[in-house]
């Protein structure tokens, strides 16, 4: 199974909940340095408890898998958060040679990414083959995910908001990915390129080391209404 | 007072006495210092300095009251002071005083009966401002009763300053203020944050624009015009081949405030006197065009640099230029390529190629040998007609030099008549260059090395120095002597 996870899936989760980022969340972002009880309209009867919307101390990370987890934290089982939020996706590998080894999360960040994770599921990236038809790239691989777990659920339509379209996470083990690496871009930036549609394209800025073999991204996908 | 320094060996500047030019004189103390007059140089009130209250001479005073202040809304570094004129004056102007300045005398406006306003450029965060107002009357310079007090805010918390490393003024040029772009970051260059700065000599912030993430801005100028800033805000480096780029052209003051959308736009881009702006195009990338944008908004493509390159076999990034600049005298542009080690020269409305310089077969021959380029920035002519460019010395790794040739081009030879950088530590890995300043001196900046340097021309003599501590990148510089001439966009 191919996987294009964030050029069609995240997008058409945003378009579904696309509303009017600029009209009520710049509010969201001013309240991050510590006006608790204004700018969140989330509502769910805990106005003045400051950190609303998301990921609540209450849950820890322990609520990973349970379906009907978004709303553990506020024990308003019929009401979820709301707010804008900042939806990427981050990676980090160790590139050795021929393998590729590392981590992804597809993430969900209240107030425009300032404030607690929504929605984070997190699966490994291993390498499958080596990719020798990125002209341009330093070194590029064909990658499988596994391993899918959730690391914060704090809103019923995680599966959406993410774009997996499943609350079920696990759909995402054995999906594959092609990422590869340039690291002077046009003569300068270092950027993450992936393979999609039968061509290699950028997809954001990235950093690598190549004496430890670091390497590390965060594609910003945009603010999302939830 | 501040602190004039003198002797500083050129080559050498870790070791001297090129001490910190940070003793900030008070609102109201610095007595011997050059008078730094914004607008008008045929000041006014009080020429010995200790600012407010002189009764030596007595003058009615300016009829104004109701002074009052207020910050900036988008530059903490930026004062507007507002008056009431109580009687009409033939003129009204403010003069202001900041820790590190002299009386500072904004230009003369209007000083008719009413409430007016000014802005006060060039103090830097967190100062403390006194000023006043002053009036013309006939020959009669008044000035204002009150001397009021202001400050500037904080800048951004993630706005590094640089540190100013010595000024000798006595042998610096007189430009007081110099615009550049700085992306602070330190190692995965060109993803930014870039700002848009103005600098003091004291390397103090005294204007700032945050470019929008994931744009890259380095070749911020001041528009021919030379009543507002221009630069660009690229989007090439996220991927996207230009298609979201853009020119901004701004006052200080932020009334002025004009985007035009330059889909393709690239990396480089050179405005022409008739308006025109010429840029490297990505629009049908790979194929990398010299294109010119019309004030009408209509393009015209002047050359396919790939039909060049595919010449010489370059790969992708063989065109990729890193600098564009206008010749008004030939109108002709050159285009600086950083992948080839290369620059051309192009007759502008036929795209006909006049001169090749660099590395690739059919260039002109370097004397001495081994005076090429790599990674050229910035070569430019000079008023004298030489060529100066900043670059890397070719197969020497981490070494970098100025060089100023002369051209001839009957034997198609440029010859080295002065470089600069032997010995110094110094290395722009991106970016850098060096230019002219009106006094003949030079002006260098170290693009990644986040330095900029001013030194004498013939005996390399170091007069300026500021730097970051941190490898910050550094775009085009540009030197200003008046920062009202860009400052007011009521006025365009």
């Amino acid at each position: 199974m191919r996987w294009n996870l964030p050029w069609w899936l995240l997008l058409a989760g945003a378009l579904a909940f696309a509303g009017c980022p600029e009209d009520d969340d710049d509010a969201d972002d001013d309240d991050a340095s510590g006006d608790d009880d204004t700018g969140d309209d989330d509502s769910t009867g805990d106005d003045d408890t400051g950190d609303d919307d998301t990921g609540d101390d209450d849950t820890g990370d322990d609520d990973t898998g349970d379906d009907d987890s978004a709303d553990d934290d506020t024990g308003d089982d019929d009401t979820a958060p709301t707010g804008t939020g900042l939806m990427g996706r981050i990676g980090a590998a160790t590139v050795d040679g021929p393998d590729y080894t590392g981590s992804e999360d597809l993430y969900l960040v209240a107030q425009k990414g300032a404030g607690e994770d929504v929605c984070r599921v997190r699966y490994d990236l291993g390498s499958t083959a080596v990719r020798d038809d990125c002209a341009d790239c330093d070194w590029a691989f064909d990658l499988l995910a596994s391993n899918a777990t959730v690391v914060a659920w704090e809103h019923p339509d995680c599966g959406t908001l993410l774009g997996i379209g499943s609350d079920d996470v696990s759909v995402l083990d054995g999906t594959e990915v092609s990422y590869g690496y340039i690291d002077e871009y046009f003569g300068h930036a270092s950027v993450i390129t992936g393979y999609d549609n039968g061509a290699w394209a950028v997809l954001g800025f990235a950093s690598f080391e190549p004496a430890s073999g670091d390497f590390s991204y965060d594609l910003e996908d945009g603010y999302v209404e939830y | 007072m501040l602190a004039v320094l003198v002797g500083v060996p050129a080559c050498d500047p870790e070791d001297d006495d090129f001490v910190s030019d940070d003793d900030d004189t008070t609102a109201s103390g610095d007595d011997d210092d050059d008078d730094i007059t914004a607008g008008d140089d045929d000041d006014s009130a009080d020429d010995d300095d200790d600012s407010a209250g002189d009764d030596d001479t007595a003058p009615a005073a300016a009829a104004v009251a109701d002074l009052a202040w207020s910050v900036h809304p988008e530059v903490a570094t930026v004062l507007q002071v507002t008056w009431t004129q109580l009687e009409g004056a033939d003129a009204a102007w403010v003069e202001f005083i900041y820790p590190g300045s002299d009386w500072v005398t904004t230009p003369e406006g209007d000083g008719s009966e009413g409430e007016h306003a000014e802005w006060l450029f060039g103090v830097p965060a967190e100062s403390a401002v006194s000023w006043r107002i002053v009036n013309r009357v006939g020959d009669e310079v008044r000035v204002g009763d009150e001397t009021a007090s202001a400050a500037t805010d904080p800048l951004p918390g993630d706005l590094p300053q640089a540190q100013a490393l010595g000024w000798n003024q006595a042998l610096s040029s007189d430009d007081r203020w110099f615009l550049t772009s700085l992306e602070v970051q330190d190692e995965d260059w060109y993803q930014g944050p870039f700002w848009v700065l103005v600098l003091d000599r004291q390397g103090r912030i005294v204007w700032y624009y945050s470019v929008p993430d994931h744009r890259c801005t380095m070749h911020g100028r001041t528009a021919l015009s030379g009543d507002h800033l221009l630069f660009e805000e690229t989007t090439l480096y996220t991927g996207d081949e230009g298609a979201g780029s853009l020119l901004h052209r701004m006052t200080l003051d932020r009334v002025f405030d004009q985007i035009t959308p330059v889909p393709g736009l690239g990396s480089t881009f050179a405005e022409t006197d008739d308006g025109l702006i010429l840029f490297d195009d990505y629009t049908d990338f790979p194929d990398t065009w010299l294109e010119e944008l019309h004030p009408d908004g209509t393009r015209r493509r002047i050359w396919l640099c790939n039909e060049w390159a595919d010449e010489h076999q370059l790969p992708i990034w063989g065109c990729d230029p890193n600098e564009t600049i206008w010749v008004r005298d030939t109108d002709t542009v050159l285009w600086s390529m950083w992948w080839s080690d290369s620059v051309v020269e192009l007759d502008r409305e036929s795209g006909d190629l006049i001169h090749q310089w660099g590395r690739m077969p059919g260039s002109w021959d370097f004397e001495p040998q081994g005076t090429g380029f790599e990674m050229q920035h910035y070569p430019h002519y000079t008023d004298a007609g030489t060529l100066l460019v900043s670059t890397h010395i070719p197969n020497a790794p981490s070494l970098h030099r100025i060089r100023e040739f002369e051209l001839d081009p009957i034997t198609e030879t440029l010859t080295e008549i002065w470089t600069y950088g032997e010995g110094l530590d110094l290395w722009p890995r991106y970016a850098g260059e060096a230019f002219w300043l009106h006094n003949g001196n030079v002006l260098i900046n170290y693009g990644t090395d986040a330095r900029i340097r001013e030194i004498t021309h013939d005996d390399q003599q170091l007069v300026w120095e500021i730097a970051w501590d941190s490898d910050y990148l550094i775009g085009h510089v540009t030197a200003i002597q008046d920062l009202y001439a860009i400052g007011r966009g009521d006025e365009l």
